[in-house]
């Protein structure tokens, strides 16, 4: 796997309480946006929306520092200082990914463009009208980078979710039975390795192999879909999000 | 509160991991999509058919795809496959075992030097071997297959 940087604790001397189940998205959303803020919520929220966040950022500025910096002044004004976006939030309203994107399309237009344009030395001239900044020409770049936050909310689930696996392989004693699995599906997801040739350094059949790896990989699916489950609520099985992920792709 | 600077000890996935994995959430890779799966899959339901109707059919299908039976054997165990086709209480997925072990043994026996031991004409043997070929590619039986297919060329050439 490639090395990626961002953060693993988004904020100091904080603990969330369950890294791996997490409340659902509006649970976690109503407690980080009381007042005196939970401070494991806001962790939890941006831990789980960080590559996401990211990723939409840097599709739009394309440029990975400015990007980092803009997702922690995202993190920071939106989240921490104001919490306007969390106390807006309400389940009735839709999905939260859905208010996410608009909040970041609005953040980005308003920190970056603007920023731009100053430089160009050209005045903002924003029409006064609600809903303005969205049509103006970056509509398409926003379709990309929404996909972009979509693929990184995805990965954060799936890293989540093998993380989790990886723990309970452990808790169980199947070390072994990971590290055949990630062989398998995640080494060299393009050449994979036949279950004989997983099995080989083990020492053991590749019926044996298959056995344990089905062993993994049917904990990493329940951890996966109940990971979808609480984030995207119940309005839409896991299998439809799923497949809007693997449309990302 | 203060947002802490990336942590670089944590992994990431590329597109293709992600792929992979989101592929075994939806259940598409492991069952019945690679060939090894598919023949596991057979066996299982040949063997709960064979239970039923009182026949051991335990790793029939690599013993004939290993060329390991002889002639009379796999007669023996064309018959047998031909009984529980016939099997009025078989499900779908097991008829469809039983039907893979007729064609394995009709198929093994005509890579021993070309025997013929069923009735069906040989062009409908070539096109069910090119099928099961394709369904069971790297392994024994997609190999079984592939070889017999061969041959019905060879026959209907000497015909």
């Amino acid at each position: 796997m490639r090395q990626d940087p961002h953060p693993q604790r988004a904020i100091r001397g904080t603990q969330s309480p369950d890294r791996f189940f997490p409340a659902t998205s509006w649970t976690l959303v109503r407690r980080a946006a009381q007042k005196g803020q939970d401070p494991n919520a806001v962790n939890e929220f941006i831990e789980r929306y960080y590559i996401g966040v990211t990723a939409f950022i840097a599709t739009i500025v394309q440029d990975d520092t400015l990007a980092e910096e803009l997702t922690h002044e995202f993190f920071e004004a939106r989240i921490i200082d104001s919490r306007r976006m969390l106390e807006a939030a309400s389940q009735e309203k839709g999905r939260f990914r859905d208010l996410l994107k608009t909040t970041l399309r609005h953040f980005v237009i308003d920190r970056h463009f603007r920023r731009l344009k100053k430089q160009r030395e050209t005045e903002v001239e924003p029409d006064g009208l609600p809903g303005a900044w969205d049509t103006i020409e970056i509509n398409k770049e926003f379709a990309k980078a929404e996909h972009a936050l979509i693929r990184g909310w995805g990965e954060t689930l799936l890293l989540r979710a093998l993380a989790r696996t990886k723990e309970r392989c452990e808790e169980r004693g199947q070390q072994e039975h990971f590290e055949m699995f990630k062989r398998r599906y995640i080494d060299d997801p393009d050449q994979p390795p036949s279950f004989h040739e997983v099995g080989l350094p083990f020492s053991i059949d590749e019926k044996i192999a298959r056995s344990r790896i089905v062993t993994v990989v049917t904990q990493f699916r329940a951890v996966l879909l109940e990971l979808i489950r609480n984030d995207a609520g119940v309005e839409r099985s896991p299998r439809d999000e799923i497949l809007d992920l693997l449309a990302t792709l | 509160m203060k947002i802490d600077p990336p942590d670089s000890d944590r992994m990431s996935l590329t597109q293709p991991q992600m792929r992979a994995l989101l592929d075994l959430a939806l259940d598409a890779q492991m069952s019945t999509s690679d060939a090894f799966g598919r023949r596991m899959e057979a066996q299982s339901a040949l063997d709960e058919l064979g239970a039923r109707a009182g026949a051991s059919t335990a790793g029939m299908l690599d013993r004939v795809a290993e060329d390991a039976l002889s002639i009379p054997e796999l007669q023996t165990v064309k018959e047998l496959a031909k009984c529980l086709i016939a099997d009025a209480n078989a499900t779908p997925r097991e008829r469809e075992a039983a039907q893979l072990l007729y064609h394995a043994s009709t198929a093994a026996a005509l890579c021993v030097n070309g025997t013929k031991i069923s009735g069906e004409p040989i062009q409908d043997c070539r096109e069910a071997y090119l099928r099961l070929s394709a369904v069971f590619p790297g392994e024994p039986l997609g190999d079984l297959f592939a070889r017999a297919a061969a041959w019905t060329v060879l026959l209907n050439q000497n015909r």
